[in-house]
């Protein structure tokens, strides 16, 4: 799955705490390929904020010069030998997949139209 | 084991007994493989008999919890999504116990994807604490806590991203090692957050608890951010130099339970008395662990999710249903996603993906990897304190000494409304996990709840691969586990 990173939802991050609207709720869970109800986003909506407002403290630390650390281990990528080793078995692979047809995966027509397809 | 006093076949039989006694009223583990573990001691009763050498687990019983994979049965990270997952390969913890001749008898209960500090989140229905069936085993890896509590298994592992190994350690009274990010390797474990999670063991001694990490831990080509760094040294040995025990000021604030503040004076008591010297530290930074957690592990947990599509593997939602036909790809992504992934596991799929969108990612994920800096600075500014406080680098120790949690075990319902309240329950745990360090949680007393007595642990942290001064301390002070109640 990709995902979009464009088009953020309409409130100013720059604001002191974010009024986080239905509106952003479902932005978001599109983005993260969830399909909510309208109720369900009602309830997001309101943990989210209250979570959002918790989170906000952090704006009050002084950060100047500090590097952002994204793991413990700081190492760089360490390499590997490009040896070629044995994966799982295809028929594994394929008996993990809820929908299959021989040796393909099924999924619904990826492009446009209508109706649900085969492989 | 090994010295033929008691066979494999028979403790395996003792635990399974056990196991249809008392499980179901905690709800502590969720498969058990009874046949595959009888028909596995019997190999190693056969295997002592005939002199062949067995690993130094042989025979021991363990259960897994349900987000580490096993071929044995499913993998479901106790998710509608996963289900019906059979994993076609075993996690390499999983490989490197059954070499050491271990026993996988059982999965064990979790909050689904390890989302939760209670265990009440999860497919199985709730696990229940075995020094109070009303009250939380603390979570996520609340099914081996209650499971190593209640005698139902020596041993279990658990995995901890925010604390989820020591915060229910405490809350059933077992040991819980959280070992230095990279000690271990992930592979075969289900990422939640990939730059915090690690594997560890639940256990009722220290000493089991350091033999199984040993065991478990080492460099695995298939986990590049594994450590070569020698097991060896996971054991438990006497002090060699002086010692000294930070005590943060913000452990001992507002906000504990008595119970928690009292195990805290007398884990200071015991460590004084065993030679250490005490010293006041400041963690300036620890009030931010939370939010800096949170928005880290969920935005890690939104990408590492990402792979729950039903397509490959997991929950597919079908057009048979009440909903809405599945006309494409993305509907049928969203629809799969929203059915098989629970409403706090969405939440936090959501709350990581719009920290990490355009326009937020500055303020909000940036912020954190930076504020997650300063948290690792001040342990490692206290670490350093007490090394020379000890008597310089040179040959001084040093752990930092905290609450595993402000109370103790909760009543059963009473956090799940309130989204941040849950939360708070790691505000203790999730800075290890942040800065990457060891950290274990052992047992210490009791706290009065009506007729129930809770158990309360306290946490013992040590710097980044510094588990044998962890271990240590940790031996010097950890009390027997307290008998859970029948």
């Amino acid at each position: 799955m990709s995902r979009d990173h464009t088009s953020p939802p309409a409130a100013s991050p720059a604001a002191a705490a974010p009024a986080l609207s239905e509106q952003d709720v479902r932005h978001i869970a599109r983005l993260a390929r969830l399909a909510p109800s309208d109720d369900e986003v009602a309830r997001y909506r309101t943990d989210l904020a209250a979570i959002l407002s918790y989170v906000d403290r952090l704006r009050a630390v002084d950060l100047a010069g500090v590097e952002p650390m994204a793991t413990p281990l700081e190492m760089t990528g360490p390499m590997e030998r490009d040896e070629p080793r044995d994966g799982l078995a295809r028929q594994a692979l394929l008996g993990m997949a809820p929908a299959i047809d021989d040796v393909y995966i099924k999924v619904p027509k990826v492009l446009g139209g209508e109706g649900a397809g085969g492989a | 084991m090994q010295s033929g006093s008691q066979s494999a076949s028979s403790v395996v039989r003792e635990c399974l007994a056990r196991i249809e006694r008392d499980n179901p009223k905690i709800n502590a583990l969720t498969q058990v493989f009874a046949r595959e573990a009888l028909s596995r001691a019997a190999e190693i009763d056969d295997a002592i008999v005939r002199g062949v050498p067995v690993g130094p687990l042989a025979g021991v019983p363990i259960a897994v919890k349900e987000n580490i994979c096993t071929t044995l049965g499913q993998t479901t990270c106790a998710s509608r999504m996963l289900a019906n997952y059979a994993s076609p390969f075993d996690a390499t913890v999983v490989e490197r116990l059954h070499a050491a001749g271990a026993i996988i008898i059982a999965k064990a209960n979790m909050d689904e994807f390890a989302m939760g500090s209670s265990t009440e989140h999860s497919l199985f229905g709730p696990t229940r604490n075995p020094h109070d069936l009303l009250r939380v085993p603390g979570g996520s890896s609340g099914g081996s806590a209650a499971a190593v509590a209640s005698g139902l298994v020596p041993v279990a592992l658990g995995s901890d991203t925010g604390g989820s190994i020591r915060q229910p350690a405490s809350h059933c009274g077992v040991v819980g090692l959280k070992p230095t990010y990279g000690r271990v390797s992930r592979w075969g474990l289900v990422a939640y957050a990939s730059s915090l999670d690690q594997i560890g063991p639940l256990a009722r001694t220290v000493e089991d608890a350091a033999l199984v990490t040993r065991v478990i831990a080492g460099h695995d080509p298939r986990d590049s951010t594994s450590s070569h760094a020698l097991a060896s040294d996971l054991a438990i040995t006497p002090f060699d130099g002086p010692w000294s025990v930070c005590v943060p000021r913000e452990g001992r604030g507002e906000g504990l339970s008595p119970g928690v503040a009292a195990a805290m004076d007398e884990a200071i008591a015991r460590c004084r008395a065993a030679g250490a010297t005490i010293i006041d530290v400041d963690l300036p930074h620890a009030g931010h662990a939370i939010a800096a957690y949170y928005l880290i592990a969920t935005a890690e947990a939104s990408s590492n999710l990402a792979r729950f599509d039903g397509i490959r593997y997991g929950h597919r939602a079908s057009a048979n249903g009440d909903g809405p036909p599945i006309t494409d790809l993305d509907m049928l992504y969203r629809l799969s996603r929203s059915q098989g992934l629970g409403r706090e596991v969405q939440k936090r799929i959501m709350l990581g993906t719009y920290a990490l969108s355009s326009g937020y990612y500055d303020a909000y994920y940036q912020t954190a990897l930076k504020v997650r800096r300063l948290i690792k600075q001040d342990y490692d500014r206290a670490l350093a304190a007490g090394r020379t406080a000890a008597g310089g680098a040179a040959s001084g120790h040093a752990v930092v000494l905290m609450p595993a949690s402000p109370g103790p075990a909760f009543a059963i319902g009473s956090k799940t409304s309130d989204p941040l309240a849950m939360y708070l329950e790691d505000v203790f745990t999730v800075g290890v996990n942040l800065a990457g360090l060891p950290a274990i949680t052992v047992p210490i007393d009791t706290e009065r709840a009506g007729t129930a007595a809770l158990p309360i642990g306290v946490q013992i942290i040590a710097g980044a691969l510094d588990e044998r001064t962890m271990l240590r301390a940790a031996d010097r002070i950890a009390s027997p586990c307290p008998t859970a109640a029948r």
